[in-house]
């Protein structure tokens, strides 16, 4: 299984450790593309394909290894550099300026100027618009990129690279945002970029676009290549056996918590964006029980984000309510939300979840501080801080340096149960969880999972958001379906609920959730959702 | 906890200060032996010069101590200067009203409404921040240049000393006068004072609830926001008590030295606080030697101007060579890390301090 | 009346220069607080030159070559070294104040003003026909070479800032630097050029400052660097805007001078005056985007 030469790139021993917390990203990874190839890279997340494909572009350094474009050893230290050698990369998440237009954009870095050395507009502007027209696709040049869809702004990024003469394209995860009719129109554009002679690296992790687009593939795993050759030497569950590696756990044995008393509600619940603008979470009703897991799952920008901080007190409401056992916490601060016993792990753990500066004992110290026995009359206990935090760091076999060390000495993973540590010991009756297992291994993965299960089983709540499908459908009693602000399902996990089904429903290609949902074979029961009897 | 690398930098501070210190001599001095002895030896060449010195240290001590607070949460109370002088004038305006009480009385009464009329000022900028966003760094300095103004404009008018020569407010009563400690210098009993709030702010600082909040939200505001610190209130409050010190670092200065009120009374008595402060590296007890090493750099310049041909104002020169000496402590850890990576990734933001 | 009409553009001219600088930085990303130092040093080099060579074009060269000089080491400091530009700035003020004093006594043995009689004069340019103009005349015409130079300047960074790549590319800096990285662009460079560019208007502003006066006082500066970066952030991050903020601080400033003439007030709070208007303006404006504390 060998991808055919002549290569447009070759790739070898490429290692990368990120500083900030100390993870091997790569690990003398070898990817090589044949010139005028559509290729594919895949991996789970974590398996260091972006950052192999950031390295190529000038947006990392590499520690080790060797790049070579078309045989030609290179060294690529900028993204100017990568330019020059005819690599560009639209990246996952996008890099347009929000107050440019699309024109602006597309030519930010290679503006035409005229004999002033002033922008010649009407020049630019008319190759823009021939390189739109190209594109066969509505996009109005004058707008400003902050106005647009998420569609239309990757299509921009896409314009700008293609504006640069670029032989070699890599596409990070293109299709992660766009609606069907659009990734139809990428893929044409792929093949018709294919057909100049233009190589194309395609990343992604939906296996059913890497075989109707793709003409060879690489697998990454834990940052090595497991895996390369033409796309017909595969098929689907192979790929998939590799990139994984090992076949998923067996699936959460199922507790029935119908009979449980409801933790959090929320009632009609909407939330304005920052500029208090637009509403990005509309109108939702949604509760958790006791005995517990569930999930909830959506595209990125469809208010995910916003919602989960709703309910941790942390972003402000604009209309609703949310209720603790009947409690209502609408308006209340964040300690207030804490102190009533809702804990919050954001997405964001380095810059939110802890202070990386601060020493293990203040980033434990930071939640419990106004409590007894930590506080008496506005001083400080340390004596009991650190007693505890000695005592979560056995129990939670957090490996580093001592109490007093900062934060930024652990590892990643350690930094992870360091914060898990601190919410779960501060006996919360609902655990509001993002991203459980980002950027860990196998092992501690496990380790999560089984303190989830345990607050789960002492009767709390725990609502986890995941972008891995898998992980929801493994740990979750119950799916919520977040698209454009809205809960469009509320999912009972059984056996015949498949990624797919969910998949399409966070792209908003389901029915709506009155009518109940029907994919592919397998029903799936939409439970009519009424947020007000329990 | 001070490391190794932290002994190393205070060292090449001071040293580069005085290696500099020493060529700007070299270079103006017509007399370069006497300039540099005086400078470097002056000051401790009799009770009187060392008297002097630890006397100019009390309010930078006082001043240092308040930057670190607000440091410390990372809001930028540039304002200083206008506190101090709010500070001075009220308390000489207080001590002259209650004149007749006796000093143990009115010392409590007058450094508790100074405290807290020079906190104010300050926090004012905190509540303007959370209703209306402005910027505490402008703000702050805005409404310093204001009092300093008012004040002045006070001292010219309403509370002026007609048979002073200069713009400046009656003399306080003898008996409020700190008690001199090493006469016929300036140091005066206040030195105490100075060191003992500056302990204070670090046992508020280390151990208490309130401590541990402006440090975490010096850290971190997002974090200590989830963690459940109201930030607004944390800062409002940091700023409070860092008015206050300058405040204090004001009417100490008064009752121990001067006496009285005049116009051009804090003659960078703030900026040199903030200066001690960054060098301090916002910790309350490095204050006071930072505070002190400025002050024999001051001192310095003063023996040297009365001893031999050099100006007071090189100090100042010298002093801001050794806040570019801070700055340069990246040069430690750029040495160390042979280039990592993105070595030029700046600070850019002003709450990264 | 005449006469404060008059002053406002002179009152406005070193404000706006420094704004400019400042504007450059902003865009960039970096606040520059030295801006005040900068226009101090400019201005104690410029009346030094001044006296030295009695050539006002060579005043002009000294003032902004030593405030480039140092901006861009401070940029060196910062980009390079990375220091914080805030301590940064502040050191360069701290040095502006005690250097320019300490070579004051130096150089001409006092610590106070520095006054020259004989040095050559900005010369007051009427406006052919212009000036003729009843009522308008007079506001419009009759200023400095170096006033009109700053109203001229604040135009061509208008133009520079948006007509020009290099505009572009330092405004994408600014607003997201990840963005311009990813253009091709580099951070580092146009954040250098960008302090670079503070240097030279902060230094056109410390000659505006000094020149017309024909003196140098430790401390004339007196705030306007402050109140300049003040107008930067006032003005929106605007050429336009900066313009109209650094003018409502020269109309304070001269209606405060009027005042203390004219009224029978405290001279000294009449000068608190550009900093209490410029204080409202920032209560009243909308501040909605983020700046850090």
């Amino acid at each position: 299984m060998k991808t055919v030469g002549p290569y447009a790139i070759e790739m070898e021993g490429i290692s990368k450790v990120f500083e900030t917390n100390r993870t091997v990203a790569l690990d003398r990874a070898r990817f090589r593309v044949s010139k005028g190839a559509i290729h594919a890279l895949v991996g789970e997340n974590g398996a260091g394909k972006s950052t192999l494909m950031k390295i190529l572009c000038g947006l990392e350094r590499k520690n080790a290894g060797e790049i070579l474009v078309d045989g030609i050893p290179k060294e690529i230290r900028s993204v100017k550099e990568a330019y020059a050698n005819g690599i560009g990369m639209v990246n996952q998440q996008f890099h347009l300026i929000e107050d440019y237009t699309v024109l602006e954009n597309i030519l930010l870095g290679v503006e035409k100027t005229n004999r002033w050395g002033l922008i010649d507009r009407r020049e630019s502007a008319k190759e823009v618009q021939k390189l739109i027209e190209m594109s066969r696709l509505e996009l109005p040049a004058g707008r400003k990129v902050s106005e647009l869809t998420m569609g239309q702004r990757q299509l921009v990024e896409i314009l700008r690279i293609l504006n640069r003469a670029v032989e070699i394209l890599i596409l990070d995860e293109p299709t992660s945002v766009l609606s069907p009719r659009e990734i139809d129109w990428l893929f044409s554009i792929i093949r018709e970029l294919r057909a100049r002679g233009k190589t194309i690296i395609f990343i992604s992790h939906r296996l059913d676009e890497v075989f109707e687009l793709c003409d060879s593939i690489t697998i990454l795993r834990n940052g090595r290549d497991i895996a390369e050759g033409t796309l017909s030497d595969f098929d689907k569950k192979q790929v998939s056996f590799l990139m994984i590696g090992e076949p998923l756990g067996a699936l959460n044995p199922k507790r029935s918590p119908k009979q449980c008393p409801v933790l959090l509600r929320a009632e009609n619940l909407s939330v304005r964006d920052a500029d208090r603008k637009t509403e990005v979470v509309r109108s939702v009703n949604m509760m958790l029980r006791g005995h517990e897991i569930a999930a909830l799952v959506g595209v990125s920008n469809n208010g995910k984000q916003e919602l989960v901080e709703a309910l941790s007190g942390l972003r402000e409401t604009s209309s609703g309510n949310i209720y603790l056992k009947d409690k209502k916490m609408t308006g209340s601060t964040p300690r207030g939300f804490r102190k009533a016993g809702i804990a919050f792990i954001p997405e964001d753990r380095v810059r939110m979840g802890a202070s990386v500066s601060s020493s293990v004992l203040d980033n434990i110290l930071a939640t419990k501080y106004f409590e007894a026995p930590y506080t008496k009359r506005g001083w400080i206990n340390r004596k009991e801080a650190g007693k505890t935090a000695e005592s979560l760091i056995r129990e939670y076999r957090i490996k580093g340096a001592s109490v007093h060390a900062p934060l930024a000495t652990l590892s990643g993973g350690n930094i992870q149960r360091v914060i898990l540590a601190r919410e779960i010991s501060s006996d919360p009756s609902v655990l509001i969880l993002c991203e459980p297992t980002w950027g860990l291994d196998h092992r501690s993965c496990d380790h999560i999972y089984e303190r989830l299960y345990e607050l789960a089983e002492s009767g709390k709540a725990v609502l986890i958001v995941s972008s891995y499908l898998d992980e929801a459908l493994r740990l979750a009693n119950r799916i919520f379906v977040i698209y454009k602000g809205e809960i469009i399902a509320e999912l009972e996990n059984s056996s015949s609920l498949t990624k797919i089904a969910i998949g399409e429903l966070m792209l908003g290609l389901g029915r709506p959730l009155s009518q109940g949902y029907e994919g592919d074979g397998s029903s799936i029961k939409a439970g009519s959702f009424d947020g007000h009897t329990s | 906890m001070v490391t190794l690398r932290d002994l190393w930098r205070t060292a090449f501070i001071v040293g580069a200060a005085l290696g500099f210190g020493l060529c700007v001599i070299l270079l103006a001095s017509e007399r370069p032996g006497d300039a540099i002895y005086a400078f470097f030896l002056g000051p401790f060449s009799n009770a009187y010069f060392f008297g002097n010195l630890l006397a100019s240290a009390i309010p930078l001590i006082l001043t240092g101590a308040a930057a670190c607070v607000s440091f410390s949460a990372s809001v930028f109370n540039l304002g200083l200067e206008g506190q101090v002088y709010l500070g001075s004038f009220l308390g000489v305006f207080l001590t002259c009203r209650f004149g007749e009480l006796p000093p143990l009385v009115v010392y409590p009464l007058v450094f508790a409404i100074v405290f807290c009329c020079s906190g104010t000022l300050a926090a004012l900028s905190g509540y303007l921040k959370r209703a209306r966003n402005v910027n505490v760094l402008i703000s702050t300095l805005l409404i310093s240049y204001i009092t300093i103004y008012v004040v002045d404009a006070l001292i010219e008018t309403v509370f002026i000393d007609p048979t002073a020569g200069l713009a400046a407010t009656p003399y306080i009563h003898d008996k409020f006068l700190f008690a001199r400690l090493l006469p016929p210098s300036d140091l005066h009993s206040g030195l105490f004072l100075a060191l003992a709030l500056t302990i204070i702010l670090r046992i508020i600082m280390k151990k208490s609830a309130l401590g541990f909040e402006i440090t975490l939200t010096g850290k971190s505001p997002v974090f200590a926001r989830y963690a459940g610190v109201s930030v607004s209130k944390v800062l409002t409050l940091s700023l409070f008590i860092s008015g206050g010190f300058a405040g204090i670092a004001g009417i100490t200065d008064i009752y121990g030295i001067h006496g009285r009120m005049f116009r051009g009374f804090s003659s960078g008595y703030g900026w040199n606080g903030i200066a001690v402060a960054l060098i301090a590296k916002n910790h309350p007890l490095w204050v006071i030697p930072a505070a002190l090493f400025f002050a024999y750099l001051e001192n310095g310049a003063n023996v040297g101007a009365l001893l031999a041909d050099i100006t007071p104002e090189m100090a100042r020169t010298i002093q801001a060579t050794i806040f570019f000496t801070v700055t340069a402590d990246a040069l430690f850890s750029l040495i160390r890390k042979n280039k990592g990576g993105d070595a030029w990734t700046p600070s850019s933001t002003v709450s990264s301090l | 009346m005449d006469t404060f009409i008059n002053s406002i553009v002179p009152m406005m001219t070193p404000v706006l220069f420094a704004a400019l600088g400042g504007l450059f930085t902003h865009l960039s990303g970096l606040l520059n607080i030295g801006l005040e130092g900068l226009m101090l040093l400019s201005a104690f080099f410029s009346i030094y030159v001044a006296h030295l060579t009695h050539n006002l074009f060579f005043a002009v060269l000294a003032g902004i070559g030593i405030s480039m000089l140092l901006a861009v080491f401070a940029g060196f400091l910062s980009l390079n070294l990375r220091a914080n530009i805030f301590v940064v700035g502040l050191g360069v003020n701290l040095f502006a104040n005690g250097f320019t004093v300490m070579l004051s006594s130096l150089l001409f043995s006092t610590k106070g003003t520095v006054f020259f009689q004989n040095l050559p004069k900005l010369s007051y340019i009427e406006i052919p026909l212009v000036h003729r103009i009843p009522y308008l005349g007079p506001i419009l015409s009759g200023y400095g070479a170096l006033d009109y130079l700053a109203i001229g300047a604040a135009v061509l960074c208008a133009i520079i800032l948006y007509k020009t790549p290099y505009g572009y590319h330092l405004r994408a800096v600014g607003r997201d630097e990840k963005a311009a990285q990813n253009a091709g662009i580099s951070v580092y460079w146009h954040r250098l050029y960008a302090l670079a560019l503070s240097g030279l208007f902060a230094g056109l502003g410390g000659c505006a400052l000094a020149l017309p006066l024909q003196t140098f006082v430790g401390g004339m500066t007196n705030g306007r660097g402050w109140i300049a970066l003040v107008a930067v952030i006032l003005g929106g991050g605007k050429p336009s805007g900066v313009f109209i903020a650094s003018l409502i601080f020269g109309a304070a400033s001269a209606l405060s001078n009027w005042l203390q003439a004219s009224a029978p007030m405290s001279p000294k709070l009449m000068m608190t005056l550009p900093f209490l208007i410029t204080l409202l303006f920032m209560i009243v404006k909308k501040n909605n985007t983020e700046e850090g504390v």
